[in-house]
């Protein structure tokens, strides 16, 4: 591209609403172009949510449960179907939508959360050992390995109702023994992504020093340890290095000026309610996309376990929401409130939608590249056994994934979720694919085909397990 | 059992089981079990119905490849053979553990190489070896090592330095600078030297909170010069004279600044990388944001986050220099820095020798004023009864027992009972095991921790004239004798109904905390005394089995649990279950019970209690007789083998045997040392296990020996 070229393109996006936002990703593309390098990103953002993804909060109206029983793979258009309450906020979006039912945990023991499992599908035990046990690598850490970015995987969770939480391992992992941390507070993240709020110094330039110092002073003790404490401390140096060049680049994009544009708007005081820090973090994540910081994000609203409070919802347990019980002060029980906290998180992926919307990417927008993976980390309710695990998916990645339908795997039975109420969950056939399957469609999407993914045994060689599935992928 | 080197010395070095290149699995697995496994696993009448004669080695088989892994789990924990077969050599058994491995790992199963590391698998190591007499041939210690201080010791450090600096930062609630390294729930002993790994996260952390400190450091130190508080003038110095500080004000901070932070010189490579450090930084960004740099780095150096036990030079092992020793003895007891006294002696060179790290072992032991939160840890994760509060107990089910709303239980009270318990027995000094596992008394409604409770004191409560709720259901729990406020003191045990409960694993704590969300754990309880007091080996659960229990609401804890007796589950689950059933004396909320509630089906499924859509009103419960029986087998000492009619007989059994003392020493040795035993820790258990008998079942004397032992002392990097 000529220079000429890229100052048009230059003037053409500072025109529009989003320019300041755009700056960023704009300035990689051109080093991209100059390089030769230069191919439209694609992003994948994943959003776990804990307590189930209940059946009826994920069905469009008109096609109750029951009539969806079949042993045939189906597909039905949205067009005409209306959303159900919990993602009702995705109907501007309904032609880049796919919902898909029939999907089994297989390995994986997804009840009252799956822990590292829900995007491994690795079998990571029962209880809590799957938030302890880290057996393999993650598949949106899969993906951004081949995205990559400053930030390849910005994961962010959320512990609902306890503002003290500052991080905690939960989701994800590059692989075995290699977990990643979510950043649950928004304005510690905020200040990772964009520097101190407020900054007037580069505060990057002055930890990437500091990190290369500590450094130093660790490294000497190398000569020292053997075998596993080797390891333990080369883990670490790892660690010092890869926050060193994130840091470099950080503290370029800082003189720059681009991060003070990009960063978002905290609520102050900082918040505190498990809504307004969901909100928070989805504002992050949006302004990370946008200013070219990441290419994956992770959300985890319930952090794939049992824990905490809807507070700005309902300041019951979780745990007593999803056994139904009575909120008193509002009056309502457990199964009515999880869906006001659907709702609300649909609502900000909704959010965040429309704002890579706004963005302009090479004749389209960012969403034109974008695939947002919304699930529960619990499968289909609290206490499930993993026999379907539905997924909605948002956008289709340059094209990549069918959306527009609902696709249903052969299921084989309708029960009562809870006694005494009218949720029903469904179980998918035996056979249906796990959701191994999906992730693997979803590495194909991404141009990182695999033979499956973290499946065992005879299910690596057999196509039905595999995927990609042909239903969703293009 | 049979003295195996290969598999004994794999265990003392802490590798997994590996090798370059593993022999076959078609090779070395087929043979394998044709000749030691297949006379009783063949074609006819296979036991636990599991044939091994047809096997191919083809584990994209699933059927396949769930057989082979129980034959690692069996052949790994030396379950099989049974012993009064024929054994392979110790060379067959290894050759068949690296190929199968291989082999499952290709299949795609994730083995955990780093199990062997972990506390659950330091009763691999034979017991009646370890403690045979064999004496030590030569001096081991332990692995050079970097073992990263506790969550509340990095805490205890930060808050110490803001309060004597007086750095005016607010350290409490959603202010307080938390220990950057507590991201994964662990269980077991979670302060393993092993088991931890330092990332981006903890470092970005670490650097936030080395940043709000040194930011109030400077702030300190640029105004006027403080009446009171700690202060570092050559610090002053640095900060005021701003873009004017010359290289001799930055290179005056550095001794000063080491000896408030750390109370010691910087050595001389320390003063070479943080001295260029901080004079670079004070040529280009002046003398304050040199100083505040140079703060966050000392505050995010190698000592913040370890305890450093190298030894000086490679080759043997070599005792820890004093500094590094008092720095390993006081985090291993206190939490905290080396107290004044400690460091004096260090810096008398007095503490070195074995006698005298002795000296200073019994010195903070013994003297009540120096905190020893390490101590009430132990026992803490030992028992594990301190998760009770993570089990959720929903209202339908605390209804059942008449309990109204979440507010009418609170398991914190319970956990803090049993630690006041704890503590007590711990200041009488005497068969301190044996008396927590069968004291008849408890502590009632002691002052659970601050940041779980609020701020009700026990002052506060006791002007209250009505129990609260949760109180009131302890005060049912425990079935105590207190009517009313005045019958109750915080700071007095209480006894038990004659014959409803006996020790710690009666404690309504401890049950709970062995307890799912709708009932008691057998299963967990069971494994928890096959693991702690009688060191026995727990297989793990193969990845294909689902363990679930049949949802049948109708039938009792021990009927449901039947499934396991099928053969194939029942080899791993005859060492559980038996130990576990006799607590069925309990509900999961730790009642003392005569009949055991179940769902009544007939009546719930009754015409009269259905609603107008057919569904139940109620589910409606009956009581049905309550079994408590259950069985030792299988321990390494038979004297403890045999039926048992309820909970009170096996634990008086278990209190009483040596054999179950032995385990407890070993398990304190993990948590004080921070690893596993290995062989070479013998004559160590040993020692520990005479100074405990001989001083009348003393914790101190078991404390002392381990930390005055080689292990302790001696660190090895060949």
């Amino acid at each position: 591209m000529s220079r000429m070229d890229r100052r048009s393109m230059l003037a053409r996006t500072l025109s529009t609403g989003a320019a300041t936002l755009a700056f960023a990703p704009l300035l990689n593309k051109l080093s991209a172009l100059e390089a030769g390098t230069y191919k439209t990103p694609k992003r994948v953002v994943f959003v776990l949510f804990g307590n189930g993804f209940h059946e009826k909060g994920s069905i469009p109206k008109e096609l109750p449960a029951p009539q969806l029983e079949g042993k045939k793979t189906t597909t039905y258009p949205l067009e005409k179907l209306t959303l159900p309450h919990d993602i009702e906020p995705f109907t501007p979006w309904k032609d880049r939508l796919a919902i898909v039912h029939g999907l089994r945990a297989g390995s994986v023991h997804p009840d009252h959360g799956a822990g590292f499992g829900a995007l491994s599908g690795m079998n990571v035990g029962v209880g809590d050992d799957k938030i302890r046990n880290v057996l393999g690598e993650s598949i949106d850490a899969a993906v951004a390995r081949k995205l990559g970015g400053i930030f390849p995987l910005l994961n962010l969770g959320i512990d609902p109702g306890q503002p003290n939480t500052k991080a905690i391992r939960c989701s994800s992992a590059w692989g075995a023994g290699q977990p990643l941390a979510a950043q649950c507070r928004p304005e510690l993240a905020y200040e990772s992504l964009f520097g101190g709020i407020g900054a007037t110094k580069n505060d990057f330039a002055t930890r990437k020093n500091l990190l290369d110092l500590l450094n130093d002073d660790i490294k000497e003790l190398r000569s020292q340890l053997r075998g596993t404490e080797l390891v333990q401390l080369d883990y670490q140096i790892e660690a010092f290095e890869s926050l060193s060049k994130r840091n470099a680049k950080l503290a370029e994009m800082f003189d720059k000026g681009v991060l003070a544009k990009s960063a978002p708007k905290l609520p102050t005081p900082y918040p505190v309610k498990f809504t307004d820090t969901v909100t928070a973090q989805f504002d992050i994540a949006t302004s990370a996309i946008v200013t070219g910081l990441t290419n994956v994000v992770t959300i985890a609203t319930e952090l794939c376990t049992i824990r905490g409070n809807y507070t700005g919802i309902s300041d019951m347990g979780t745990h007593g929401v999803g056994h139904n019980e009575k909120d008193v002060k509002l009056g309502i029980a457990g199964l009515e409130i999880l869906p006001l906290v659907r709702r609300h998180i649909a609502e900000r992926t909704a959010a965040l939608l429309g704002r890579l919307k706004e963005m302009p990417e090479d004749g389209g927008t960012m969403l034109d590249n974008t695939l947002v993976v919304f699930t529960s980390d619990s499968a289909n309710r609290q206490h499930t056994h993993g026999e379907n695990w539905p997924f909605v998916l948002l956008g289709n990645l340059g094209g990549r994934i069918k959306t527009g339908q609902l696709v249903v795997y052969p299921i084989s039975k309708d029960s009562p979720t809870y006694s005494g109420t009218e949720n029903r969950h469904m179980t998918a056939a035996a056979d249906n694919p796990t959701i191994n399957a999906l992730y693997n469609t979803i590495l194909h999407a991404v141009g990182a085909q695999r033979d499956h993914f973290n499946l065992i045994g005879a299910d690596q060689k057999n196509p039905a397990m595999t995927g990609p599935l042909k239903e969703l992928l293009v | 059992m049979r003295f195996t080197w290969t598999v004994l010395i794999m265990l003392s070095v802490g590798l997994p089981i590996r090798a370059a290149e593993p022999p076959n699995l078609a090779q070395i697995g087929v043979p394998f079990v044709a000749k030691y496994c297949v006379s009783c696993h063949g074609e006819k009448k296979p036991k636990a119905d599991i044939s091994l004669h047809t096997l191919t080695c083809d584990l994209s088989k699933p059927k396949e490849l769930q057989v082979w892994q129980a034959v690692l789990a069996q052949i790994d924990s030396r379950d099989m053979p049974p012993k009064a077969s024929k054994q392979p050599t110790d060379n067959e058994r290894t050759q068949l553990l690296q190929s199968l491995t291989a082999a499952i790992k290709a299949s795609g199963v994730v083995l955990d190489d780093n199990k062997w590391l972990s506390p659950v698998k330091g009763n691999y190591v034979d017991h009646q070896l370890l403690f045979s007499g064999v004496p030590a041939k030569e001096i081991t210690g332990t692995k050079a090592r970097l073992w990263r201080i506790t969550g509340p010791a990095y805490e205890d450090y930060i808050d110490k330095l803001i309060k004597r600096f007086i750095l005016g930062l607010r350290n409490y609630g959603e202010f307080r600078l938390t220990a950057p390294w507590n991201f994964t729930p662990q269980k077991d002993f979670p302060d393993y030297a092993s088991a931890h790994r330092v990332g981006e996260a903890e470092i970005e952390y670490l650097l936030r909170n080395a940043a709000i400190v040194s930011q109030a450091m400077i702030k300190r130190h640029s105004g006027n010069v403080p009446s009171y508080g700690g202060y570092i003038k050559e610090l002053a110095t640095l900060i005021k004279a701003g873009m004017k500080a010359t290289p001799e004000q930055a290179d005056a901070v550095l001794t000063p600044t080491f000896r408030e932070l750390f109370g010691r010189e910087p050595s001389d490579r320390e003063k070479e990388r943080y001295g260029t450090f901080l004079r670079n930084t004070t040529a280009s960004l002046g003398g304050a944001e040199a100083a505040e740099q140079l703060l966050i780095a000392l505050l995010c150096q190698t000592e913040m986050i370890y305890r450093i036990e190298v030894p000086n030079k490679l080759g043997t092992p070599q005792k820890l220099d004093a500094r590094s020793l008092s720095r390993s003895l006081a985090f291993a007891l206190t939490d905290q820095l080396p107290d004044q006294l400690l460091q004096e002696a260090v810096a008398q060179g007095k503490f070195g020798t074995r006698e005298e790290v002795a000296i200073q072992v019994r010195r903070i032991l013994d003297d009540a004023k120096v905190e020893k939160p390490r101590v009430l840890r132990f026992f803490r994760e030992y028992f594990g009864y301190d998760s009770a509060p993570n089990v959720f107990k929903d209202e339908v089910t605390l209804q059942k027992i008449g309990v109204r709303g979440a507010r009418g239980w609170n398991a914190d009270f319970y956990v803090s009972d049993a630690d006041q318990l704890v503590l007590s027995v711990l200041a009488q000094d005497r068969d301190v095991l044996r008396e927590l596992l069968t004291t008849t008394k408890t502590f009632a409604m002691t002052n659970p921790p601050q940041d779980r409770r609020g701020t009700k004191s026990d002052e506060y409560r006791l002007k209250k004239p009505n129990f609260e709720q949760d109180e009131q259901t302890l005060i049912k729990v425990y079935e105590l004798p207190i009517k009313a406020r005045a019958d109750w003191d915080p700071k007095k045990t209480y006894d038990f109904p004659e014959g409803h409960r006996l020790g710690l694993l009666t404690h309504p704590a401890w049950l709970v905390a062995q307890s799912g969300n709708f009932d008691n754990h057998a299963i967990h309880r069971g494994r928890w005394i096959r693991e702690r007091l009688l060191g026995g080996r727990i297989p793990e659960l193969p990845i294909t089995v689902n363990a679930m229990l049949p949802d049948e609401p109708h039938h009792t804890l021990r009927d449901r649990i039947k499934v396991t007796r099928e053969e194939y589950c029942w080899t791993c689950h005859k060492q559980m279950d038996p130990l576990g059933l006799p607590f069925e004396q309990f509900d999961h909320f730790g009642q003392f019970r005569k009949e055991e509630m179940v769902v009544d089906r007939e009546a719930t499924a009754d015409k009269k209690n259905l609603n107008k859509n057919g569904l139940p009103r109620q589910t409606i419960h009956k009581l049905v007789p309550l079994d408590t029986t259950g069985e030792v087998s299988g321990s390494i000492d038979p004297k403890l083998d045999g039926p048992v009619k309820d909970p009170f007989e096996l634990i008086r059994r278990l209190a009483h045997s040596e054999h179950v003392e032995q385990v407890f020493v070993r398990h304190a040795f993990r948590y004080f040392l921070g690893r596993n035993e290995t062989m070479a820790d013998g004559p160590t258990l040993i020692a520990a296990h005479q100074a405990y008998r001989k001083n009348g079942g003393s914790m101190k004397a078991l404390i002392t020996a381990l930390l005055t032992s080689d292990a302790l002392l001696y660190r090895t990097n060949q």
